[in-house]
Order: structure tokens, then sequence, then C-alpha cells
């Protein structure tokens, strides 16, 4: 009888078509959408896991967040460097974390950081070693995945923090050089090169020699001065952001309040801003959900009238069924099978159409590649959207297919005899 | 006997339609069930492939009383031993002509036999309609088709309900000569239903149906 329900599914294909378009439409939304916010809302936590507060400069703290943990917005300004070693003296404070952001390699951001920032998110040098002296750079998994960058090779950054704002200066005096590739993580370092905060001075010819070292810095060569003695006139050394870790619950009450009365600096708190995003993101996305089941019923209500009608109009068909030997189950399976098949192509045509569309999104939209999208990933969800609409599909055929069972044969064939 | 029907009562809302109806047919042959319009022709066909239930009596087939079984017995007799043919209800609208005998014989059989269905097609004159829909064919082809489906189950009653009446006179004495003539190659038992009095002269025997009951002439 299956092929029989294909038979009677091609006959009216146009309608067929039509239904299961509807119904994967449907589908691909929705997949789309727990796809989004399942991926976002796991990057965000993974992202921004021990950080528990960001230090940068004054503007939006959403902004802040998003452009310091997990970079893809642009950074608010930049902060000077003694706030390091401020936060550092403080004994709330378990990890203060720099980083100085700038430029690109191939749209792949360069940040300026410490070693502390690899251990942080629990990354490990796969090839090669961490960075000791201004200039080298180790890559983020993706990056070298991508670049196909290799150890000792020489690249330069381009100014702009993507491809698209890059102003066509490359830093050619200042080449970076590959001393070390990590290992995936999974987190946002897999899309990050990292460099000393110096590397990041020394590339904008910014002078740091004369620069006291901030309290379990690196050990980075630098003789001791006096901040104000650069050599190089107005730029001063300067950093974009401070990721900051608590040593204990104190901090979180005092250190916040602390930086926000300073004129310069902001703190902004992840698990607030995140939190507050997520809550932004899911009023969107409820009202897309509503309107994705809403053609999900609408595509159910299709296959119902189209079964309908075909039921009513085929009468004599499956009276001669009958005829011919199909007991009523069959007869009634075979209506029931139509409504599933429907069904289940559109889910089937809905989920890899979903797929497509977040393979393609993370490659045509550099946001979205920045933030690792995953289009082969399958979630529970995504299962539980398939199981109600072969649900849909099976409802609408119900009562389309229960007509078979009122069906009177001999009038039935006396009328299309 | 292939066929008996004993002490049949049947009424519709209220109209005696038969009443102590009785009639033998033996296995192989074959007989032109003739009667005027409303003499019950197409009932009786009914009653006697489990269509319709008798009121009373006994309408047995190969043996098998299928007046007072279940309707899903009725169904497994009509799809082991009876083939029918309609006037125009002739095939499934959704399959060619191949897809509708190799349903049929899955229906009845649950197997399919495609060198039969070769056989028939050829028999018939239809063998290059094999993938033609339904719609796609002449009243006379679609008949025919009606008659390869009926015999591809390898049936032992072979029923026909006015299959000529829609044909022209040429169309019409070529069906019932085809129907005969497989009928007696297959060696199925044959029962055309018809008004039409062109057939009387190419079947041996006749069962003339009045208003109430019948007999075999």
């Amino acid at each position: 009888m299956l092929g029989l329900a294909f038979a009677y599914l091609r006959d009216r294909s146009l309608t067929t078509a039509l239904n299961i378009l509807l119904l994967a439409i449907s589908v691909a939304m929705l997949v789309l959408l727990v796809q989004f916010s399942s991926q976002m809302t796991s990057r965000l936590e993974r992202d921004s896991q021990g950080i528990d507060l960001v230090v940068g400069a004054k503007g939006s703290p959403l902004q802040l967040i998003l452009s310091s943990i997990f970079h893809v917005d642009q950074p608010t300004g930049n902060i000077p460097f003694d706030s390091l070693a401020m936060l550092r003296r403080d004994p709330a404070v378990r990890a203060a974390i720099p980083l100085a952001l700038g430029d690109n390699f191939d749209g792949y951001r360069i940040v300026g950081t410490d070693a502390s920032y690899v251990s942080f998110h629990g990354s490990k040098i796969d090839q090669g070693r961490m960075f000791e002296t201004p200039m080298d750079a180790i890559l983020g998994a993706a990056v070298a995945r991508a670049t196909g960058a290799r150890l000792g090779q020489q690249f330069i950054g381009s100014h702009g923090l993507e491809t698209e704002q890059a102003d066509g200066q490359g830093h050619d005096h200042a080449p970076f050089e590959t001393v070390g590739i990590l290992a995936p993580s999974g987190t946002v370092l897999d899309r990050l090169i990292l460099t000393s905060v110096e590397s990041v001075w020394d590339v904008h010819g910014i002078d740091h020699d004369h620069r006291e070292e901030p309290q379990g810095e690196h050990h980075h060569d630098h003789a001791t001065g006096d901040q104000s003695q650069t050599t190089r006139g107005a730029l001063e050394p300067e950093l974009t952001a401070i990721l900051v870790s608590y040593r204990n619950a104190s901090g979180a009450i005092r250190i916040p309040s602390m930086i926000n009365r300073q004129t310069d600096l902001q703190a902004a708190t992840p698990a607030v801003e995140t939190a507050r995003l997520i809550a932004l993101f899911g009023a969107g996305m409820e009202g897309a959900r509503i309107f994705a089941w809403l053609l999900a019923a609408t595509g159910g209500l299709a296959i119902f009238i189209a079964l309908l009608t075909m039921a009513r109009s085929r009468e004599a068909d499956l009276a001669l069924l009958r005829v011919m030997g199909a007991s009523k189950p069959q007869v009634f399976g075979t209506i029931l099978l139509e409504g599933l098949i429907t069904a289940a192509s559109g889910a089937i045509f809905g989920l890899i159409g979903a797929h497509a569309a977040l393979f393609i999104a993370s490659r045509s939209f550099q946001t979205l590649g920045e933030l690792g999208l995953n289009a082969f990933g399958f979630l529970p969800a995504e299962l539980a959207i398939v199981g109600a609409v072969l649900l849909i599909g099976v409802l609408a055929a119900l009562i389309p297919a229960a007509l078979v069972f009122r069906i009177n044969l001999a009038r039935t064939l006396a009328r299309t005899a | 006997m292939l066929l008996e029907i004993d002490n049949l009562h049947y009424s519709i809302d209220g109209k005696h339609i038969f009443s102590d109806f009785s009639l033998s047919v033996a296995e192989r042959g074959h007989h032109l069930l003739v009667g005027p319009s409303g003499s019950g022709k197409t009932t009786l066909i009914n009653l006697i492939s489990g269509l319709l239930s008798p009121d009373k009596g006994m309408v047995s087939i190969a043996g098998r009383n299928i007046a007072t079984v279940t309707e899903a017995e009725r169904d497994r007799v009509r799809r082991e031993y009876i083939g029918i043919i309609f006037q125009t209800l002739r095939l499934v609208s959704a399959l060619d002509l191949s897809g509708n005998l190799l349903l049929a014989q899955r229906l009845s059989r649950g197997a399919t036999d495609a060198p039969l269905i070769a056989t028939l097609l050829d028999r018939m004159g239809i063998a290059h309609l094999a993938n033609a829909k339904p719609y796609q064919m002449s009243q006379g082809e679609a008949q025919r088709a009606a008659i390869a489906r009926a015999l591809a189950t390898r049936p032992r009653l072979l029923i026909a309900d006015e299959p000529t009446s829609a044909l022209d006179a040429l169309n019409a004495r070529q069906v019932a000569e085809l129907l005969l003539q497989c009928a007696s190659d297959f060696g199925v038992t044959l029962l055309v239903a018809t008004h039409d009095d062109r057939l009387a002269s190419v079947f041996p025997n006749r069962i003339v149906l009045a208003q109430q009951g019948g007999r075999a002439d």
C-alpha cells in the first residue's frame, strides 16, 4: 500500500509539493530557531565561563561584553594600561587578563594578551610554543585550519577588526611569526590570533619600553620608568579591556562600583549582559517560533483539505480498491500514509534546508562565522520538531482516512458504475 | 457447484428485491444474467460478491456461505475467488495499467506474477498500454484492461456487471467474445449481467431475472 500512497501523491503532485513546501518551511524555521537559540546560549555561556567582570572604556556595557568576550562587536574604546596593575593589586581579584585589540589577519582578530588568557579558557598549545617575545603569535585551531598557516610562517596584520573594516594598511614593518597553534577548545580562542600586548603596541608604533611591568605580568624585557616618559610623543600604551575573575564574593560587591566611579572606566558583568542579550534575543525568537508553529498548523490544514477532497472525489477509487480485495484498514492506512509521507517529506526537506541555511549563513556572514555557528550539529529538540510535524500529518489524515469506514460499497459502485 | 444461492431474501427500504430466490452455477459455466432495469441484476452481483448481505438465505461460493460470515471474511472470499468487472469503474486512477494489475495480484494473492500480467496484456491487445494511466485509454481499451485486471488474480468466478453498455456495437461484441474466450482459456466460471440484447447470441446460457426471483434457461 506504500506504493499506492506514493502513486496517489504523485497523481496530485502540485498539491503535494505545496503541502511539503509549507511544512518544510515551518520545520526549517523551527530548526533554525532551536539551533540559533541553543548555539548562541551555549556559546555565550562557554565563552564567558569564569569571567566575572569586564573592565573597559565607557560606553555600552553589552558592546563591551560582545567585543571583549565574544569578539563580535567593536570595542567601546581604550583604557589606561595602569588599570591592569590597579586590578591585579586588589586582593579580591583572582585574575586580571589584559586584552589589546585593533588588528586582524584574514578577518581573524589579533588579540594582545598574556598566557593566562589561554589557560583561563582551558586551552593548550597543540603545536609549537606559547608566545614569548614581541611579534610571536599563536593561532587558534580554526584560524590555522582556515588560513593553512604553519609554524615559522610570518604574516602581516591589517588595521581594523574585520576584513571589511581593514583600511588596506598592512603593518608591513612589523610582521608576526607563528610560533604555536592551539588545540581546538570549542571556545572563542579557536577563532583568534593571540600575541603579547607589547606586540600590538609595537605594531602601532606605541612606545612601551619605559613602562612599569604590572604585578604578576609576563617577563618581557622592559625598562622601568615613569609612564609620562614616553619617547614617541602622544601615543600612550593602552589596553582595550581587562577580563576579571574574583577571588571571593566581596569582589562582586566592591569592584564594579569602584570601577564605575572612575571617569575613564566602566565595569560590565557578563552574567547580567548575556542574560539581557538572551532575553532580547528570546523575545524575537518567541515571535518567530509562534509564527513557525502557525505555519506548521497551516501545513497540517492543507494536508487535511487535500486528503479530504481526495477521499471524497476518489470515493469510487477507494471502493474499487475494496472490491479488489483491500481491507478497510488497508485503505485507511493508505490515506494515513499519504499524510505521513507528506509530513515526513516536509520534515526531511525542512531539516536539510535548515542545516544548509546554517552552513551558508556561517560562510556568508562573518559575524555568524565568528560565533562558530555549527551547521552540522543535531539537537534532540529537532527530533521533537520532526515528531510533532509527523503527528500533524497523521492527525490531518485521520478524518479523511476514517471516511473509508463510511463508504457504502454497493451504493458507491451503483453510483459510479 | 461453484456458486449456490438458496432461499435468498433481500429487500431495500421494505421493497422486496429477492424472495426465495435460488440459483446454481457449475464450475467453469458461462452465464448471461439478463433482465430489465430494476430487476436486481446489480443487487444480485453485489450479494454474490459479498458487497451486500442478504436478509435471509444462503449464498455459497466454493462451499463457503458468505451470507453468515463477517465483513472481513466476505472480503477474504471475494479476494480469493472472485474477479469483478464494472461498466465504467475499471482501474485505480493513480496507477498505470501494469500497476493496477500488480496491485490486484498483491491484494489477492500477496504476491505478483509478472509473466501472467504480460500474457494477459498481450492477450487483450493492450500490451502497448502497460505504462498508460486509465485516462489515457479509450473506452474499449479500458474495458479490456478491466478484464485483464480481474483475471490477473486468477479468480474462479469472474463477474461482469454491464461490461458492454458503454461500448459501441463492434467493441461490445469484441469484449463479450474476449470475455468468453478468456473464461474458457483460464478455466474461469463467468457470470455476465446485462440488459444488452446484443450479447444474447454470444452466450450459451442465460439466467433471466424478472422483478422477483429468477430462473436459468
